[in-house]
């Protein structure tokens, strides 16, 4: 990885910044590039990466956990802003990875958050929609890590696109429609 | 993401986006920076903007992967001379931007594990105001405290 060197501009030293702003202001504006070079930079890195692999492997299962969700959540935050459909993201789907990430299987997931197997199967199946009375107990399930409105907005999604693809159902309600409103050239 | 007018209080919605080409003139002729960014081409660079002026860059910031040692390390935020100290007319920059790299940690399967290499009298600040810890020369962060980042400054929850 190509390195870049700022060393030769003074105004954008510590030191020179310093005069103007407390060191609570630089650090609210500015991290600074790396001072280290040669030998000194290749010692450090070789004590930082011995202490990174002991913290790697010193992980608990629960943090892996909580990693793994977060990931899950924030991949759903972007998928929310996003005009296109994914089945993967799909409530089933999520339901399924949720249960991969807490490591339950769908007998242990249905005694921990009180819902009937064959009701939980369904639903990772896709066959029955959800409720709101499931997705806050998978809120409080994920100890608040995936939220009941995080469940609710994937099956939104769903329902989008359950919606888009009707045309069967759209037809039919077009006739009922006796007439419309006339919006002139503009319509 | 959400930034606060220092005036007014109000939350200003942002947008962080990768950087282009023609940002890197612009931002050297803005008188808003005193890094050189062209220097930092060879990296990930992201520019923070108002979602209502995306034209207007509000900070910058320098991340590359290090996938073998499953972090992100921050080589350089700056933010532009009209936000920082005492007269900023906004606030909240450099935290959106550290939030953003945590949140590109967590989608790489890190644990949001973030890296930076601080300034010796800027350790106790990068401490209290973003959760860092010093791990041997470089300062990180992960899991709960890259999450609550995240809360704190993309998402604006309260910690």
């Amino acid at each position: 990885m190509k390195k870049s060197n700022h060393k030769g501009n003074k105004s954008a030293s510590y030191e020179s910044l310093s005069k103007k702003y407390s060191d609570e202001e630089l650090a609210e504006g500015f991290v600074f590039p790396s001072q280290l070079e040669g030998e000194e930079k290749e010692t450090a890195h070789r004590e930082f990466l011995k202490l990174r692999m002991e913290l790697l492997k010193n992980m608990t299962s629960e943090e892996i956990m909580f990693g793994e969700l977060t990931r899950m959540k924030l991949l759903q935050n972007d998928y929310f802003k996003l005009d296109t459909y994914d089945k993967g993201m799909s409530f089933a789907a999520q339901l399924k990875d949720y249960m991969r990430i807490t490591r339950r299987s769908q007998a242990e997931l249905c005694v921990e958050i009180g819902v009937e197997k064959t009701k939980l199967s369904k639903l990772v199946n896709g066959k029955i929609k959800p409720n709101a009375e499931l997705m806050f107990r998978l809120e409080k399930h994920s100890q608040n890590t995936v939220p009941a409105l995080n469940w609710y907005r994937v099956y939104l999604k769903d329902l989008e696109q359950e919606l888009k693809e009707n045309t069967e159902l759209k037809q039919a309600q077009y006739k009922f429609v006796k007439s419309s409103i006339n919006l002139g050239k503009a319509g | 993401m959400k930034l606060r007018d220092t005036t007014s209080g109000d939350l200003l919605e942002s947008t962080i986006n990768r950087i282009i080409e023609s940002d890197y003139e612009r931002v050297a002729n803005s008188g808003e920076y005193v890094f050189d960014w062209k220097l930092e081409r060879y990296a990930d660079v992201y520019k923070i903007s108002l979602f209502l002026s995306e034209n207007e860059i509000l900070g910058l910031m320098s991340i590359d992967d290090y996938p073998d040692e499953t972090r992100i390390n921050v080589n350089l935020i700056e933010v532009g001379n009209a936000n920082r100290g005492r007269g900023k007319a906004i606030d909240g920059i450099a935290g959106c931007l550290l939030a953003f790299a945590a949140k590109i940690s967590f989608s790489l399967n890190y644990n949001g594990f973030v890296t930076l290499e601080p300034k010796a009298e800027l350790v106790d600040h990068y401490r209290s105001k973003y959760g860092f810890e010093e791990l041997s020369y470089l300062m990180f962060i992960e899991g709960k405290k890259s999450s609550a980042l995240i809360n704190k400054y993309m998402n604006n929850e309260e910690e």
